[in-house]
Order: C-alpha cells, then structure tokens, then sequence
C-alpha cells in the first residue's frame, strides 16, 4: 500500500518537473532525443545488415574456394601420366644395373630398338611413348 | 525502445523526463540552466545506448546513474573554463540518487500539504485514485479542459515550492 503510494507520488514527481509545462525546452529536447534515438537505431539496423553481409560474403567466398580446390583434385587425376610409366620403370630396373639409382635419358631409350620410343613431358612429367603399340606391348604386357 | 520502437520512447519519455529533471535540480542544489543542460546530455546518452532492464526501479538506477555521471563531467568541464561553476556542485554528486529522491518525495508530501482543501482533493483523486479527469469535471459540473487548467496550475505551485525547498536545502549545506 505505502509502496503503491510512492508509486504515485513518483508519478507525480514526474508530473510536476515534467518540463513540458515550463517552456519550449521540453519540445526542443524531445525532438533532439527523438533524433538520437532515430539515429542509433539506423546505425543499429546498419551494423546488422554488415554483420549479415560479412557472414553471407565469408559462406560465398568458403563454398568458391571448396568447389575450386574439388575442381583442381579432378584435374590432377585426369591428367595423371598413363600407368604404363610404372611398370616401364620396373622392366628398365630389372635390366639396369643394381647400383644405378637413377637413368638418363639417353640411357633409358638405349634399352630398346633405336628409334622405336621417344621421351616426352607432359604437365611436367616424362613419359616414354611408343610409336609402334605392338613393340610396347611386348615390353610392357 | 530497444527494437527501435519509437512510440516506446514516447512513453519512456513521458514518465521518466520528469523525474530525472527532478533529481538534476536537487543534485544541481536548483540550479535550472544547469539542470536542463545535463538533463539533454542524459536524454541524448540515453536514446543512444538503452538496453533491457528487468524492472523499474533496476531502470531508474541506471538512468539516475547516467545523470550523475554527467552532471561529475559537466563540473569537470567547467573547472576548465575561466568561469568555472561552482566545485561544491560536485560535492553533492556524492548524493545517492536513492536517497535523493527520498528527500524530493518528502518535500513533494510537505508541498501538497501546504495546497488548500479543493486542490489537495483534485491532485488525491487524479494522481492517487487514479480517476479521471472527464468524471471528476461531470462531477463538479465544470469542462475537463477548466480541470486540466487547474491541475497544472497545483503543478507549478507544488514545483515551486519543492524548488524553493532545494535551494534552502542548499544554503544549509
């Protein structure tokens, strides 16, 4: 009951300095208090659509990259040299000799006919490449 | 008003413009120039930075709050200047809001005590009966606006008077 009382007497309070009833203060500090509160709510919306922007841009930007980086995978595997340079390399191992680690050139094509192959590169590999297909089946079956 | 609301700062204008003037004035010792500058620089800090509050009266801390601290700057300011206002202004920032307005109510009390017998009826059945004004002016047979005149004018006086009381206050200091 006494709290309700001081409820109403704050009202009154309230009632009774309100400035509205003195002079033009009142009307002039509402209308600037109106346009605060106008522009930080402007200012609010503003940093929601950024934050937004930021988030929608960073997804966009993350699924480009994805799909770019998928997109390089399947290129390396289709241009991955024929697996025929494997198992070259193995038949010119078991004829060269045990401590030679590495051939030349000059020295792989020395083990077939002359002529019959040719070393070629492709996206930064060699390869041997027969120019009959019969002579490479035969060392290669 | 946190949505942006801004019949809602209307209403927050309504019931709290008043009150903080009110605490400005007594913390200002009823210094009105003053009163009114820091009361501006509240109200625009207020519109800028308001926030959810779980009650009133958690509300009425925090803007009281905000009042003082910018009434403690506004001094701070002013030492700058050559005329700078008074530094015992700043003593009374010390002044619990609280307790503040505890003193106001009372002076607001020993004023409408002071009103004569038909004013004192007026501002009981309008501000604590909560009746309204358009059935009180059918009952005195009399126009709600002749009503509205009269309540204003006990509202003034009663201003009067509590501002009379601050600055007394004031010179006891």
């Amino acid at each position: 009951m006494n709290d309700e009382r001081s409820d109403e007497k704050r009202r009154l309070l309230n009632e009774v300095f309100r400035t509205d009833s003195i002079d033009s203060f009142s009307r002039q500090l509402k209308e600037r208090a109106w346009a605060e509160f106008r522009r930080a709510r402007v200012m609010r919306r503003i940093a929601l659509i950024s934050s937004a922007a930021v988030v929608v841009t960073a997804l966009v930007a993350g699924s480009l990259f994805f799909r770019a980086t998928e997109r390089n995978k399947t290129r390396n595997l289709a241009t991955m040299p024929v697996p025929t340079e494997p198992k070259q390399s193995r038949a010119v191992q078991a004829v060269a000799p045990a401590n030679d680690a590495t051939l030349t050139d000059e020295q792989l094509l020395a083990f077939f006919p002359a002529d019959s192959c040719f070393i070629a590169e492709v996206e930064g590999r060699k390869i041997l490449v027969f120019r009959d297909p019969e002579l490479r089946q035969k060392y290669f079956h | 008003m946190v949505n942006g609301d801004e019949a809602a700062f209307g209403e927050f204008y309504e019931r709290f413009s008043g009150r903080l003037y009110g605490l400005l004035l007594f913390l200002t010792s009823g210094q009105e120039q003053i009163a009114r500058e820091i009361l501006q620089i509240t109200m625009i800090k207020v519109a800028r930075k308001f926030r959810v509050f779980e009650n009133e009266s958690a509300l009425w801390a925090w803007l009281s709050r905000i009042a003082r601290n910018a009434l403690v700057d506004y001094v701070r300011d002013q030492s700058r200047l050559p005329k700078p206002v008074s530094v015992e202004l700043l003593g009374l920032t010390v002044y619990a809001p609280g307790a503040a307005e505890a003193e106001l109510l009372e002076w607001l009390e020993c004023g409408l005590s002071e009103l004569d017998q038909g004013e004192r009826v007026l501002v009981e059945s309008v501000y604590f009966q909560r009746r309204r004004q358009r059935d009180l002016a059918g009952e005195c047979g009399t126009t709600q606006k002749a009503i509205e005149s009269k309540l204003a004018r006990i509202r003034e006086k009663l201003r009067q008077f509590v501002l009379q009381r601050i600055k007394n206050e004031r010179r006891t200091i």
